[in-house]
């Protein structure tokens, strides 16, 4: 027999059922000779599209099709016959997913059979371990009834008992029915070496420890895939079930390769042709953008793009993101195109990107290339307040059944897997908690033992061997399927036909069953739509420029390369502006030195992991600055490296390199990119690696390029940061920086009102407003808006747009009460406290948080006072008082004298409900306390080397992964801040200090390299205690003065690690 | 009336004291508890203090900022205890002593102190005992308990005797947190700058409890004296016991039942009354010449019927019949139910229950049987078989005292295929010809017999519990179960050790149980 198949396996896609990866499983099954493998997944269809790929990776064939499990214990595998077969079963497990809660699938025995009368699919029973019924279930017979020609029931060798009587039982039912035997493995692993891990993985499922699961645990090793000789052997009674397997296998013919992605229909007017449609709108969007006429340079570009859109039919595609785009215009909300083909000269004209193409010089085919036949790549940023609409469009456009978001396969990384199967050996909560807390590094790699070991266990001790053995196993295992961030397909043919849908966590939210790279591998076409907090900052900043100045801009009209924006960016002077604003930007830019467009696309691109750890940085600063010479390794590299000085910066360089100089084929550099990218595939990337070093060599690249090269590579596997998107970004850095330059307040008030977002608390953001000289206004109950709103106002006979900071600056005051207040303030102005609580008749407690931000210093009240009052007025003026007040013989006191409060304690009070304070900076009211320490300002000017003493308040502290151990402080005092290194034997020293001190005395010598200066911390002492005697303060009441930093710490950029286990 | 005086004991690292064992008492060391969202700090002791550990961080954070810090989980029902017995311990100074929250203990030693020598002597021995446990205290005494506790908890020294009249003018300095006010109330007083005592007590007093709250008012008075407060005294633990004084002594055994009857019917009641069932009862016979005969009796399930409780004395009384021969006769008998829980189930009757069926109750029977096994056979004698959830036969059951076992037995619904109905101590190894590689035995021979199988089903495949051998050299061998059946209509557990495929040398066979 030559037709050999297994067709009762599963994967972990049956999620902590299977304990193998479908690929796993697949090559299995084609190293023990079958011909076939069908992996039907516990009423999923998720594993299908990885185990098609690995399937045609090894040449054998691969039948689709699920294991459905009805609620009443039924189980049933199904393989569809045919397209119209596979349709349906997606259609059936998208109903019983959407009925359901998310991650559970409610199957019913009726579902299964009315899939059976419809579709033509082959069916197998699958009675499981359990002893045969005594005569044939209601089930059985009804679903012969409808699929008789196509029905089977499975027998498997279990082990358990007496396999042999029991298939003989089996026989005895089905016989008369004219039900067919089919003998498999009803495998749950790959190979018995599992069992270990299946039984750790059952114990996940059922919350228990190993110890304790006793009889839930399977009593032996044979749920594998098996010898076909063993087969044979087991089954030599029932010929008919082995030859059976042959037999299935012909009658479904049906490959998930037939699923043939279509683009929708309704991107383009009936009687056009869509690449009709998109000449014809690049056309008209060329003439928008270029009244005077198109210029040569670009009309050639876009003939050449448009034809090779042509070649490739992609114009759908591009008339999808048009549309959507189109839409978020229409409704004023802020968008931008990124990734590989947005930066077309297409996308320019349709105005999907703001980026003009003559001022890249990017080459359309390195995006979408004739050889990948895979569709282009465009990622559109929303403003992140708006982008529901935007999803809600695409919906309504579409239809929920043809539009949906793509899933995250969310795997087990080293932590959770650690976490979970020290749960389950029984390790104390103790030891698992001290390697949870280890710092190794790797999501993707368990610890070594030298990890181990410096936290102070055994690496040898068993118990712990086996978690490690394990969870080497565990890692990358499926866990559950979430939505993703905003992929989203949209098809001609209800969606559902294609992947099961299921519902997301969120109400009103599916998404489907397969990934972004299932999605690829498929060809399914795929849009991002993402949010963007800095387009909401940007929109609202176009919004008041409008208002206050007249002036109308969008993104393609703001000045371009204007001198003033540079040399801002050349003095590190980037708070709040997008992308370039962190710790190791501000030391990027003085360095790099930006001076056009082009410089700030590698400025975005720089300070990455890929080039930092491809030690890419300094040589590209050192040519730049003239301190050694653009040299290129070959002349067929200059091409490629011409435009960054002969230094790959960016993915596609590197991914060219490969190509260029190792002799890859774009498509092996881009399975390349792919290999590193879904990282831990540590096999693949050696055999890779090799490859690249050796291609490299041959073509006489000296070694240590060859090597730095594949390390970036490396590197931007794990956050790459192509040219293309730091294009878009670059762009985003630019109008922002602009906006900063030329309209601080404008800005300022846009950054308030879009919070939380960026780096930087309000406190840093309105200082370094003050520093640009805006005037900043305080909170008022009768002239302050909902939120930060500008305002003129005339000083020494100067009128002046000044900034007011608004309601929404005082933590927990709501959104509606703003609303009320400023509804009955719109008549006239309140006169006094009882006139504003009389008209709003808002409940006491809202002006209580408003006279704590001194909101009613206009009326002349200080806070204290203001608090008094409040609190001698009734509850509900329409209520008569309580009989306790109405006892109350005399009239209320209200000018009473409460103690005064201090410039230190209203500061403390500020913080607390405004997070910042424009009375005065702590730091400068403690200067006295701090008798010994220098201003941050003497940094400037004090000689590298030479020994400093400063504090300062504690705004961000850092621990990126790429820096070995060593801490970034960023301190802050009345007029600046100031970088603070410490080097780990620093840092082990004064641990507690670093980590929980907010006001920190720092002693050590300063470290200057051209314009950037650190201080290297020696000594430090928390002198925290000082902000409690400054506004005289208990602890229970103390603001919190690090929330800034305490929220920095949580955002943090990719490659930072955590100061705790996540 | 003499001035009242009140001393307040504040714990203040009660919870970190308690539980921190006496190796850690020098290093940081911190109590936890889980919370939603993680575990948190419940207490630090001062070591960890120092450190700039916190009660209420959570662990992860004080983790970041000492790495080796030692914790312990909370252990409620340990201080409760431990905390009750503290309030025993105190009522050696007055009767009145309360409990507070927040682990103070407040004691009315008003007239007491002199009996121990005043109140800087009393002072100083309660700290002085509770220091030599390892308990860190802050006491004061004071003329009313608002003083006491604002003094005990806000005080400078860890000991402050106020003296008589001073209320007023110790509290003027100390924060509004001294007035036990609640955290709403504390923050209000500090947005308006009432920082501390004086300060608001300077304010109209229509107008503290117009614009603050009624109680801060109350709790000024009550700190001042304006205003009574009592110390409410905790409760004794409730005990269940009975006695009798004869006006004879009595000798005869028969005598003594029917003296006990009564006495065991009238603790039962007094159980029954509070819902409680006994664990232990003990017995006290007091002789007339002051000897005393004592037993004790332990129930395996907690019981308030006195015909069972009765019928368990009779063994004892028998065996103290010849201790009884030597006395004069006793004059005195005292029953005690010395360990109570919370008894949930009703009892009733024989007869009520072999018709009823209901198998809670033949449950009960079961356990009265075994309470009179135990007594007579001896309570280590009894054994109990226990299955485990175990795929491995012989670890599927073992044997425990009766005493340790607390449940009805239960088949595990899970437990696996049929197994024999008597099973071998141990394995014995059998010769077996059988097909290669998996199959049943065809004729083996045992304890030098023959037999031939006409009849076998399996292989049942146990694998070995590999996490039980984690670290042992040798891992289990996987074992094929098969039931044969003899020529003879006998049917055997046989298994061969180990799989053709794993083993070195050719498997061996073991006999390992009958079914019939």
């Amino acid at each position: 027999m030559s037709d050999w198949a297994e067709l009762s396996a599963l994967s972990n896609f049956s999620f902590l059922k299977g304990a193998s990866h479908p690929q796993e499983m697949v090559t299995q099954a084609a190293a023990l000779g079958y011909a076939a493998i069908g992996l039907a997944d516990v009423n999923t269809l998720a594993g299908q599209v990885r185990a098609h790929k690995a399937a045609a990776a090894c040449g054998i064939r691969f039948l689709p099709g699920a294991r459905l499990r009805a609620l009443c214990g039924f189980e049933v595998i199904a393989y569809p016959c045919d397209r119209a077969a596979y349709a349906a079963l997606s259609q059936c497990l998208t109903q019983a997913n959407l009925r359901s809660k998310k991650g559970s699938c409610q199957i019913d025995a009726t579902d299964i059979i009315a899939l059976a009368q419809a579709t033509r699919m082959v069916w197998i029973i699958v009675p499981g371990p359990q002893a045969p019924p005594p005569t044939p279930p209601e089930i059985w017979r009804r679903l012969l009834h409808h699929a008789g020609a196509h029905c089977y029931l499975l027998l498997a060798p279990y082990y358990t008992a007496d396999d042999r009587s029991a298939w003989a039982q089996l026989r005895q039912l089905a016989q008369p029915l004219g039900l067919k035997l089919l003998a498999g493995s009803d495998a749950l692993y790959h190979h018995p070496e599992r069992r270990p891990l299946h039984d750790a993985v059952s114990c996940i499922r059922l919350k228990k420890k190993i110890f304790e699961a006793g009889y839930d645990l399977a009593p032996n090793a044979e749920r594998h895939i098996r010898a076909r000789d063993e087969l044979a052997r087991l089954f030599r009674d029932h010929p008919d079930a082995l030859t059976n397997m042959g037999a299935i296998v012909a009658q479904c013919d049906f490959s998930l390769a037939e699923l043939a992605y279509q683009y929708p229909e309704e991107i383009c007017p009936a009687g056009e042709t869509p690449q009709q449609h998109l000449v014809q709108l690049t056309y008209a969007g060329a003439e928008q953008r270029f009244p005077d006429g198109i210029p040569a340079a670009l009309q050639k570009l876009l003939t050449h793009e448009l034809a090779l859109i042509a070649q490739l039919d992609y114009a759908p595609y591009f008339l999808t993101v048009y549309d959507i785009v189109r839409y978020a215009r229409s409704r004023r909300i802020l968008c931008q195109g990124r990734g590989s083909a947005a930066n077309s000269a297409v996308c320019y004209c349709l105005g999907i990107t703001a980026v003009d193409p003559s001022r890249l010089d990017l080459l359309f085919e390195r995006f979408v290339s004739a050889e990948r036949n895979e569709p282009p790549d465009i990622d559109v940023d929303f403003e992140h307040e708006r982008r529901e609409e935007v999803i809600q469009y695409i919906y309504q456009k579409y239809g929920r059944a043809r539009a949906g978001i793509a899933a995250t396969v969310i795997t087990y990384r080293a932590r959770s897997a650690i976490g979970e199967l020290a749960k389950v050996m029984g390790l104390s909560p103790d030891i698992s908690r001290a390697m949870l807390s280890l710092n190794w590094g790797g999501g993707s790699k368990p610890p070594q033992a030298e990890h181990i070991r410096s936290a102070g266990l055994d690496p040898d001790e068993p118990l712990i061997q086996t978690v490690l053995h394990l969870a080497a196993q565990l890692i990358g295992f499926p866990r559950h399927l979430s939505q993703h961030v905003g992929g989203f397909v949209i098809t001609r043919d209800p969606l559902d036909t294609l992947v099961p849908i299921a519902n997301a966590a969120m109400a009103h939210r599916t998404f489907i069953e397969w990934d972004k790279d299932d999605l690829d591998a498929m060809g399914m076409l795929k849009v991002d739509v993402l949010a963007l907090g800095m387009l909401s900052a940007i929109r609202r900043s176009f919004d008041l420029l409008a208002a206050h100045y007249g002036l109308d801009y969008d993104l393609a009209s703001i000045p371009p390369e204007d001198p003033a924006v540079y040399d801002m960016l050349c003095r590190a002077e980037s708070t709040g502006v997008f992308q370039v604003e962190s710790r190791a930007q501000m030391n990027m830019l003085p360095r790099l030195k930006p001076r056009d467009f082009y410089d700030l696309v590698i400025q975005v691109a720089i300070v990455r992991p890929g080039p930092i750890q491809g030690d890419m940085v300094h040589p590209y600063l050192r040519r730049r600055n003239g301190e050694e010479l653009v040299a290129y390794p070959s002349a067929e590299l200059e091409s490629v490296l011409g435009k960054t000085l002969g230094v790959p910066l960016f993915q596609e360089q590197a991914m060219r390199i490969a190509v260029v100089a190792a002799g890859f084929s774009p498509a092996e550099a881009d399975q390349l990119r792919r290999a590193m990218a879904a990282f831990r595939k540590t096999g693949m990337i050696e055999k890779f690696s090799k490859r690249f070093l050796d291609g490299m060599a041959q073509r006489g690249y000296a070694e240590d390029f060859a090597r730095r090269c594949f390390q970036q590579i490396e590197g931007f596997g794990e956050y790459g940061f192509p040219e293309s998107h730091a294009a878009s970004f670059a762009l985003l850095v630019y109008v922002s920086a602009w906006l900063k330059c030329h309209y601080p307040a404008v800005f300022t008030a846009a950054l308030l009102n879009s919070q939380p977002m960026g780096f930087y608390a309000p406190a840093q953001l309105v200082r370094e407003a003050q520093r640009q000289n805006v005037r900043v206004l305080p909170v008022c109950v009768n002239t302050s808006s909902a939120e930060a709103d500008l305002e003129v106002v005339t000083e020494n006979g100067v009128q002046q747009i000044a900034l007011r900071l608004g309601f929404n600056q005082i933590s927990g005051l709501p959104t509606q009460a703003t609303a009320r207040l400023l509804q009955m303030r719109a008549a006239h102005a309140f006169d006094s406290i009882a006139d504003c609580v009389r008209r709003t008749a808002l409940p006491l407690g809202v002006f209580e948080r408003l006279a704590r931000a001194d909101g009613f210093a206009g009326l002349g009240l200080q806070r204290r006072q203001a608090l008094w009052i409040l609190r001698g007025l009734p509850d509900d003026p329409d209520k008569p008082p309580l009989p306790l007040f109405a006892t109350l013989p005399d009239e209320p006191v209200d000018d009473i004298a409460l103690p005064p409060l201090s410039i230190g304690a209203e500061v403390v009070e500020d913080y607390a409900s405004l997070r910042l304070s424009l009375k005065a900076h702590p730091i400068g009211l403690l200067r006295p306390n701090l008798a010994a320490v220098r201003p941050l300002r003497d940094l400037d000017h004090i000689a590298d080397g030479k020994k400093l003493n400063i504090a300062g308040l504690v705004i961000c502290r850092q621990r990126p992964g790429s820096a070995r151990g060593v801490v970034f402080l960023t301190l802050e005092d009345e007029d600046r801040t100031a970088n603070i290194v410490v080097w780990p034997d620093c840092f082990e020293r004064y641990r507690r200090s670093v980590i929980a001190g907010r006001l920190l005395e720092i002693q050590g010598h300063v470290q200057r390299q051209g314009a950037v200066v650190h201080l290297v911390a020696r000594h430090i002492i928390d002198r925290s205690a000082l902000l409690t005697k400054l506004g005289d303060v208990s602890e229970a009441t103390d603001p919190q003065w690090q929330s800034s930093s305490a929220r920095q710490i949580g955002r943090r950029t990719p490659r930072e690690l955590p100061w705790r286990g996540q | 009336m003499a001035e009242r005086r009140i001393l307040i004991i504040w714990l203040e690292n009660w919870v970190a004291d308690i539980h921190c064992p006496a190796d850690l008492r020098a290093e940081a060391f911190g109590v936890t508890q889980s919370r939603q969202g993680g575990d948190y700090l419940a207490d630090v002791n001062l070591a960890a203090r120092q450190c700039g550990l916190r009660p209420d961080m959570r662990l992860t954070d004080a983790r970041a900022l000492v790495p080796n810090l030692k914790t312990t989980c909370f252990d409620s029902v340990l201080s409760q205890r431990l905390l009750k017995l503290c309030v025993q311990w105190a009522t050696r100074f007055t009767p009145w002593v309360g409990q507070m929250e927040d682990h103070d203990l407040v004691l009315d030693i008003t007239g007491c102190a002199h009996l121990f020598g005043g109140e800087r002597r009393l002072t100083a021995r309660i700290m002085a005992a509770l220091a030599k446990r390892y308990i860190n205290a802050r006491i004061a005494v004071a003329g009313t308990i608002g003083a006491a506790w604002a003094l005990a908890h806000y005080g400078s020294e860890p000991i402050t005797l106020l003296p008589l009249g001073q209320e007023r003018e110790a509290l003027r300095r100390l924060p509004p947190a001294a007035l036990r006010l609640d955290a709403t109330t504390l923050a209000l007083c500090h947005k308006l700058g009432l920082s501390r005592i004086e300060i608001l007590a300077k304010l109209p007093r229509n107008e503290i409890r117009r614009r603050i709250h009624p109680d801060a008012l109350s709790r000024l008075d009550e700190a001042v004296g304006y205003k009574g407060e009592v110390v409410s005294p905790a409760r004794p633990l409730p005990v269940y016991q009975c006695q009798q004084s004869l006006a004879q002594p009595i000798t005869e055994l028969e005598t003594i039942q029917q003296y006990l009857s009564p006495l065991i019917a009238a603790l039962c009641a007094d159980l029954v009354a509070a819902g409680r069932g006994a664990k232990r009862v003990d017995l006290r016979l007091t002789a007339t010449d002051g000897r005393q005969l004592g037993q004790s009796i332990y129930l395996s399930k907690p019981v308030a019927l006195a015909s069972h409780i009765t019928r368990l004395f009779e063994d004892r009384l028998e065996r103290l019949s010849h201790s009884l021969v030597v006395t004069y006769g006793i004059d005195d008998i005292y029953l005690c139910a010395s360990q109570t829980v919370p008894l949930t189930a009703r009892q009733s009757g024989f007869v009520d229950l072999l018709l009823s069926q209901n198998p809670t109750e033949i449950g009960q029977a079961f356990f009265a049987l075994c309470d009179r096994l135990g007594e007579r056979l001896g309570q280590t004698q009894l054994l109990r078989s226990v299955p485990h959830a175990n795929h491995i036969p012989e670890r599927a059951i073992s044997f425990v005292p009766s005493l340790a076992v607390q449940t009805v037995p239960a088949c595990d619904p899970a437990t696996p295929d049929e197994r024999p109905i008597i099973m071998l101590p141990r394995a014995e190894p059998v010769e077996v010809i059988a097909d290669i590689p998996e199959g049943p035995p065809r004729r083996f021979r045992w304890r030098r017999r023959l037999y031939t199988v006409v009849r076998a089903q399996g292989p049942e495949r146990l694998s070995p519990a590999w996490w039980q051998s984690i670290g042992q050299h040798k891992a289990g061998t996987t074992r094929d179960y098969f039931r044969v059946e003899d020529d003879n209509g006998h049917r055997f557990w046989v298994y061969r050790d180990a799989l053709y495929t794993e083993a070195v040398a050719p498997p061996l066979w073991y006999m390992h149980g009958f079914f019939a």
